[in-house]
């Protein structure tokens, strides 16, 4: 404090002895000082802009999504166009000379492929080249192509099916100056800033000669501006041609030179420059541009390529290769001759690229930002654990569970078959939505939102809440099962009037109004009868059933009201696929998951997400009411499915239909795969669909696209096989002579000693 | 007496003949042994977790069985993450296999999640079916998680449930 005292008083000091100058002379220090401090303020402003730019933008790198990478191995149901479809969808180009990571080339039934090198979260994955052999739509041998070894099995780099971008629509692929390639560098360097590690941000030989150019052609036909003064103008992307602009960026250059080292600038110009426009994503840096242009890795471009690229530069859209080809390809010619007078490359090398042919890859195909639906689901679980800012900057890989070719069939075979269902019976407005997922592991590996799967708007698989009508009945035979009621306990199908606190009395009726008086219990779900499962319903309790639904994983407060038995509740796709998840994986409640793991840009594991378990059914329990869900498929109100799978695939699934035909649902699984339809209005008007008629439909076309595996229910020990002989409701351990219908069921062993005298204290006999 | 001998002879050779053949296709079948075992078929010897000696399942077989044996690899070098994540990717391929689930208890049981380890046995046994072996090892299993929880009752039933196995 005392010594600053000091300070100001000298100068001070000075001050007042400046008094002693002449005015004209006070005058000239203040015009001179005035202007400098100023012009020195200004210039600390712009510097300070500079550096949060580019900061920023080295460090702002959105997050990218990637769908799960196909495993391949011996064995596995995948036919060479499904395979050579998923290889487009994960950046894959057709190349016959298969030499480059990234290429692939199909011949006879094999396929040629090299795959390309991944950071996976368990480890780095090396690039690797294999020949792959096929009969009869299954892969059955995998081999390396040099040394003809054997391989158990190898996996894909996944698909980038989106990104997370800042507020700008902008995409990039961030490359370190080690991965850049020398020979792109150099050829950078050559066209458009040859000086670039002389200079001090501005190369005023260049300048004046393109000044000299421009003015003799009348024209601007040269740029004279250096990489450094270009990276200053991609980051503030006007386009303006003012001289202050002009004046500010060659500032804004002295000031980046002065702060960072030539590679620093070098790298981010790389990462930043424009190179062109993918519908709604701007295509920054060349990382990005080589897989938009080439399908391939920058450091796998050819010389022809590379010069491409280095054209393009100059003008992404007026030289687009896509658009105009021949503006593209003479620029590339005119790059490639300055690459070779600059001794870039030599001269053999410029022949040979020279006559390469200008070989784009087509835009459509690739996984990019294709599947809104997913990425929305990714999207809602990511806002959970990371906060925006994180998503948009941090570099962050989220590996999800999304498998491209199934939601593929999710969407095609949606969208047509509610075109056909709307053609077929006239009515109009129709739409749906689709979850499939791992039966056993709660994988979700595909979401379709809508009819329309492009459009992202509303998502009705996760937003759609709709009464789920029939498809709450599993709910209420597992309570029962769980009670000591088996598949053969008689349960009466006959009229019922209850009591509603409150309101009229409610008398339910069965679909078809007619009643079907006493039945084995297994028919009631088969047959999706009302009478008898409310009846069930009532006698264990309304409460006991909405536990059970809650335990099946569904979450919320449900009022225990007897119209809940019949499915007056309502859910979303989505929330019912993880009701039937717990069915479906033998009474374990695994929560869904649609992201495996997080990885920060330097590819360590952030965060994982495991699969949990939790046993909330018996396996016996769970087993009874699959074999039950079976029946309603090969004899029940689903058994028109058997027209899109054969009953060999012994599928176990639920049909639902809502009051007045306004929801038409469809829950099944097979052996590997779960999935859950819901058809409506968004008007919630009647379609006239049943879940047979409707929904099922829709599961059925996409599974039988989907090579299912059968269901083949895992038999806990303590289950017993007995014949019922529905006449008499008696059992047997074998088949009679006499009783034609007799079905074969399985039993819980110890409930069938009290199986007799259960059914006896049925409050309906 | 030529032709005798000459028959004798011919004899001699072939008798000489006879064991030289056998020779041959045992050598053959010993061969074919040792190259079978080479294949990741065959490989049943590898014992899969090493402190349960009693145990030894057989690996399943092709890239399966690769990646438990990664797995087992990972968790011995105390890698818990990588060896979740081959287990994943093995489940993936055969969601279905008692054993991958068992080695899913395994991992959690390492990494102190000893409820979910629990979780994981059961969640094998439901999918185990006739085979023992593996039932043995979810229940021997299930009593460590549950000493460590401090339920010595679980553990003790655990212990029973095990011990009705071989």
């Amino acid at each position: 404090m005392v010594q600053e005292r000091i300070k100001v008083g000298k100068w001070s000091a000075r001050l007042k002895s400046m008094g002693g100058y002449p005015p004209f002379v006070k005058w000239g220090i203040w015009a001179f000082l005035l202007p400098v401090v100023s012009f020195v303020l200004y210039v600390g402003y712009l510097d300070s802009v500079i550096r949060e730019k580019f900061e920023g933008k080295r460090w702002s790198l959105p997050a990218v999504v990637y769908a799960r990478s196909l495993e391949l191995y011996p064995g596995l149901a995948i036919s060479m166009p499904e395979l050579e479809d998923e290889l487009q969808l994960a950046g894959y180009r057709r190349d016959p000379t298969v030499e480059d990571p990234g290429g692939y080339d199909r011949l006879g039934g094999v396929i040629h492929l090299v795959t390309r090198e991944f950071n996976f979260p368990d480890g780095l994955e090396k690039s690797g080249k294999y020949t792959l052999y096929f009969t009869n739509n299954t892969l059955v041998d995998i081999s390396r192509t040099d040394s003809g070894e054997m391989v158990d099995g190898i996996r894909l780099d996944p698909a980038r099916i989106g990104s997370f971008h800042p507020k700008q629509h902008e995409d990039r692929i961030v490359l370190s100056r080690a991965e850049l390639p020398e020979l792109l560098v150099k050829s950078l360097l050559a066209v458009e800033d040859h000086n670039f590690f002389n200079h001090s941000g501005l190369d005023l030989r260049a300048i004046l000669r393109a000044l000299l150019a421009n003015t003799l052609a009348g024209e601007t036909v040269q740029g004279g501006s250096t990489i450094t003064q270009q990276l200053v103008k991609n980051f503030f992307l006007t386009n303006e041609r003012t001289i202050w602009r002009k004046f500010n960026e060659a500032i804004m250059a002295l000031l980046l030179e002065a702060h960072y080292d030539k590679n620093e600038i070098l790298t981010a110009y790389a990462n930043e420059i424009f190179l062109g426009q993918d519908g709604g994503r701007a295509v920054h840096g060349f990382g990005l541009a080589s897989f938009f242009y080439f399908r391939r890795d920058l450091r796998d471009l050819s010389p022809a390529q590379t010069a491409t690229l280095v054209g393009i530069v100059q003008g992404p859209s007026y030289y687009n290769p896509r658009k105009y080809p021949e503006r593209c390809l003479k620029r590339r010619q005119v790059i490639l001759e300055v690459m070779r007078n600059q001794k870039v490359i030599d001269e053999n090398t410029y022949e040979t690229a020279k006559s390469a042919q200008l070989s784009t890859e087509a835009v459509t195909g690739n996984a990019f930002n294709r599947f809104p639906a997913f990425l929305d689901l990714v999207r809602h679980q990511l806002v959970e654990d990371y906060p925006e800012e994180e998503l948009t900057s941090d570099g962050l890989k989220i590996f999800t569970t999304l498998d491209p070719q199934v939601q593929k069939v999710v969407e095609q075979q949606l969208e047509t078959t509610i075109t056909r269902l709307e053609k077929n019976t006239g009515i109009t407005g129709l739409d749906g939505a689709v979850v499939v997922t791992r039966r056993e592991n709660g994988e979700i590996l595909a979401i379709a939102g809508g009819r329309t799967s492009l459009q992202s708007g509303f998502n009705r698989a996760l937003a759609a809440r709709r009464q789920v009508g029939s498809l709450i009945k599993p709910a209420i035979y597992l309570t029962a099962l769980g009670k000591g009621y088996t598949l053969a306990t008689p349960v009466d199908d006959t009229a019922l009037t209850l009591p509603t606190p409150g309101d009229k009395p409610w008398s339910p009726v069965n679909f078809d109004r007619t009643e079907h008086g006493r039945i084995p219990m297994y028919l009631g779900l088969a047959y999706s009868m009302n009478l008898a499962t409310v009846r069930i319903g009532m006698n264990v309790g309304v409460e006991e059933v909405v536990r059970t639904v809650k335990d099946l994983g569904v979450k919320g407060d449900f009022p225990p009201y007897p119209s809940f038995l019949l499915g007056a509740v309502s859910l979303t796709p989505l929330e019912v696929a993880q009701m039937y998840q717990t069915l479906a994986s033998g009474g374990f409640y695994l929560p869904q998951r649609v992201i495996s793991s997080v990885l920060a840009a330097d590819n360590t594991v952030v965060k994982r997400f495991g699969i949990s378990v939790e046993q909330r059914f018996s396996p016996e329990q769970t087993y009874l009411l699959n074999s039950m869900l079976q029946h309603v498929v090969s004899e029940g109100t689903a058994k028109s499915l058997s027209l899109f799978l054969s009953s060999s695939y012994n599928v176990a699934g639920k049909t639902g239909t809502s009051d007045d035909l306004r929801d038409s649902w469809f829950a099944g699984f097979t052996g590997d795969k779960l999935a859950v339809v819901w058809l409506g209005r968004d008007d919630n008007k009647p379609t006239g669909l049943t879940g047979a008629t409707g929904a099922l439909e829709v599961w059925g076309e996409i599974m039988r696209t989907l090579h299912p595996q059968p269901l083949d229910l895992v038999e806990p020990e303590g289950i017993k096989w007995q014949w019922l002989n529905p006449e008499t409701f008696r059992l047997s351990p074998f088949p009679s002579l006499f009783a034609p219908g007799q079905v074969k069921l399985p039993f819980i062993a110890e409930t069938l000693t009290g199986q007799r005298s259960f059914s006896e204290s049925n409050p309906q006999d | 007496m030529n032709s005798k001998l000459h028959i004798n002879n011919r004899i001699l050779s072939r008798s000489h003949e006879q064991p030289c053949r056998l020779w041959r296709v045992m050598i053959l079948v010993a061969l074919f042994c040792v190259i079978t075992n080479c294949t990741p078929q065959k490989r049943v010897s590898i014992p899969v977790f090493r402190e349960e000696p009693q145990g030894q399942l057989p690996l399943p077989s092709g890239q399966t069985g690769t990646l438990l044996t990664s797995a087992n690899m990972a968790m011995q070098a105390g890698e818990l993450d990588k060896a979740e994540m081959h287990l994943e990717r093995a489940l993936r391929l055969s969601p279905s296999d008692a054993q991958l689930w068992h080695g899913m208890a395994r991992v959690r049981f390492e990494q102190g999640n000893y409820a979910q380890a629990v979780q994981f046995c059961l969640k094998s046994n439901s999918l185990a079916g006739k085979n023992g072996a593996i039932v043995r090892q979810n229940w021997l299993l299930m009593e460590k998680a549950y000493l460590k929880t401090g339920e010595e009752e679980k553990a003790t039933q655990a212990r029973q449930k095990a011990s009705e196995r071989y």
